[in-house]
């Protein structure tokens, strides 16, 4: 079906947590590894790495775009 | 053949397309959601819901009423009724804010037991019929498709930060969000809930996890959302959310009742005899007329929207503090007044025209043509507080082409001195009620003229020129 707002996943983990104790469980059940993602320190400092990469290299394309 | 407008704010959803032919509101469907309407009217929840007034009254037009200007251009075309006025999420109080996400999720709650769940969760998908809330965007509904309520981020945006904003920190949305038409988004709200105040009713849950989650969770949406469908994310599981969401949002308050405006009408320095005197004098002068659309421009506790009111049309009631409107917006509740639409805000700076090439959502003076402006206590208020010349207010007045009553406070009046104190002496030599005169004189021809009582107010009836 389509649906015209972006579905955000961050916010989709966030509504299954609101759902209680059920919901967590299911976003326990995604898999191991995201949910050790969403925990743990040294995933999140993983995570952050790859964003700021990421930013950089968007920084720098868009530098190049203006020169 | 009649004028076919396209409504400026109706793209984002491709599906559907509202546009306007004359007074009429039209909505065009495309093939998808023809058949969710059609599904929607078949099922038990939505028909009582229009009926009980809940959600806009909609028809479908007989293939062959459909109007010649956009036949063969959409698969159905559905007609909604017209609501009086158009009001946007940031000229709400609390209260309103509130009711009218309570109606959004029960609304929600009823459909997901039919099977039936909403794209998205949008506080300008509520409009208002007097003081009570309407749920306007019927395209919005479609057939359940298992995983998350995808609306749930929107919701949190434009409904449930507002909310928490106020309620546990006692700062008014109103201006924040008519800077952000989209509301604030889930690390914004963490960086204001920071420290301690996590864990305030709500806020740990729906905003510190819910930014957590978004700056944790970096795969695609869509991948997510199939993968908690098939981790068992049932339709009961949305359910819980959307339960636990309208529990939390009925338990919301907000504790900044107490303003100074409250008191206004126990401090307020005229006499009763003042006050007896304007009532009458608004009653002779829409004695036999009809009002039609009527707005009252700083209405305080709304006494005299009422009287207006009671002689029928329909009464846009406004003014710039908020707990003031919400004390108004609840009294018309509780005394089942149902055509007073009571809405907050600054008139030194009105709602602008908003949103994508400022067509999205339009300035509050180009909303309609009042056929009746109540202008009661408030020249002293943009003439003296906030500086705007008498000419231009009184133009302003003349620009919005209705019939006018307006109450002229001079400088020796309390109240007028209470604003004077503020400024240096002799600022406003031509703030004098023969120089209002004659400026009225210049746009609008003076029906009636009345001084009141206590002899320092002055009210006029005046019809443009």
């Amino acid at each position: 079906m389509f649906a015209y707002l972006d579905a955000n996943s961050g916010s989709l983990i966030a509504s299954a947590i609101a759902a209680g104790f059920a919901g967590i469980a299911v976003v326990f059940k995604l898999g191991w590894s995201r949910t050790v993602a969403f925990f743990s320190p040294k995933h999140r400092r993983a995570a952050k790495e790859a964003m700021a990469a990421q930013s950089l290299a968007t920084d720098a394309d868009v530098a190049g775009d203006a020169t | 053949m009649s004028d076919v407008r396209p409504e400026p704010a109706s793209f984002r959803d491709p599906a559907t397309r509202i546009f306007y032919l004359d007074r009429r509101v039209l909505r065009g469907l495309d093939a998808t959601a023809a058949q969710d309407w059609e599904q929607l009217a078949a099922t038990r929840f939505f028909p009582k819901l229009m009926e009980e007034g809940g959600a806009v009254r909609t028809t479908t037009l007989d293939p062959a009423d459909v109007p010649v200007e956009v036949a063969g251009q959409y698969a159905a075309v559905i007609e909604h009724e017209r609501i009086p006025f158009i009001s946007y999420p940031y000229e709400w109080t609390f209260a309103q804010l509130r009711d009218a996400a309570i109606l959004h999720l029960e609304i929600l709650l009823a459909a997901l037991e039919e099977d039936v769940t909403m794209k998205d969760g949008y506080a300008f998908n509520v409009q208002w019929r007097g003081p009570d809330p309407v749920f306007i965007d019927i395209g919005s509904f479609e057939r359940i498709a298992g995983g998350p309520w995808i609306g749930y981020r929107q919701f949190c945006q434009t409904f449930l930060y507002p909310l928490l904003l106020e309620a546990h920190l006692g700062v008014s949305f109103q201006r924040i969000l008519m800077g952000h038409l989209d509301g604030l988004d889930p690390t914004e709200m963490r960086r204001i809930f920071s420290g301690r105040k996590k864990f305030k009713k709500g806020v740990f849950r729906h905003v510190y996890l819910h930014s957590i989650a978004e700056s944790r969770v970096t795969q695609g949406g869509q991948a997510i959302k199939e993968d908690l469908k098939k981790s068992g994310f049932s339709k009961e599981l949305t359910k819980a959310t959307v339960t636990k969401l309208l529990k939390l949002v009925r338990k919301l308050h907000s504790k900044r009742a107490d303003s100074g405006w409250k008191a206004y009408r126990e401090t307020c320095s005229y006499s009763d005899e003042d006050r007896n005197a304007k009532e009458r004098f608004l009653r002779e002068a829409i004695d036999g007329t009809d009002v039609g659309l009527a707005w009252d421009l700083g209405c305080n506790d709304g006494i005299y929207s009422r009287i207006v009111a009671e002689r029928g049309g329909y009464v846009v009631a406004v003014d710039s503090d908020d707990v003031t409107v919400d004390v108004l917006y609840r009294s018309l509740r509780q005394d089942g007044v149902t055509n007073i639409l009571p809405l907050v805000m600054n008139l030194v700076d009105p709602s602008p025209a908003r949103g994508w090439r400022g067509e999205e959502r339009s300035a509050f003076t180009d909303r309609d043509q009042p056929d009746l402006v109540l202008a009661l206590a408030l020249v002293h208020h943009l003439a003296i507080a906030a500086n705007v010349p008498l000419g231009q207010v009184v133009s302003w007045f003349r620009s919005f082409g209705g019939r006018l009553i307006v109450e002229f406070v001079e400088p020796h009046d309390p109240m007028a001195q209470r604003l004077l104190g503020n400024k240096p002496p002799g600022m406003f030599p031509d703030y004098r009620v023969d120089v209002f005169e004659k400026l009225l004189e210049e746009h609008f021809t003076i029906d009636h003229r009345e001084a009141l009582p206590s002899g320092s107010r002055t009210l006029f009836t005046c019809t443009p020129r």
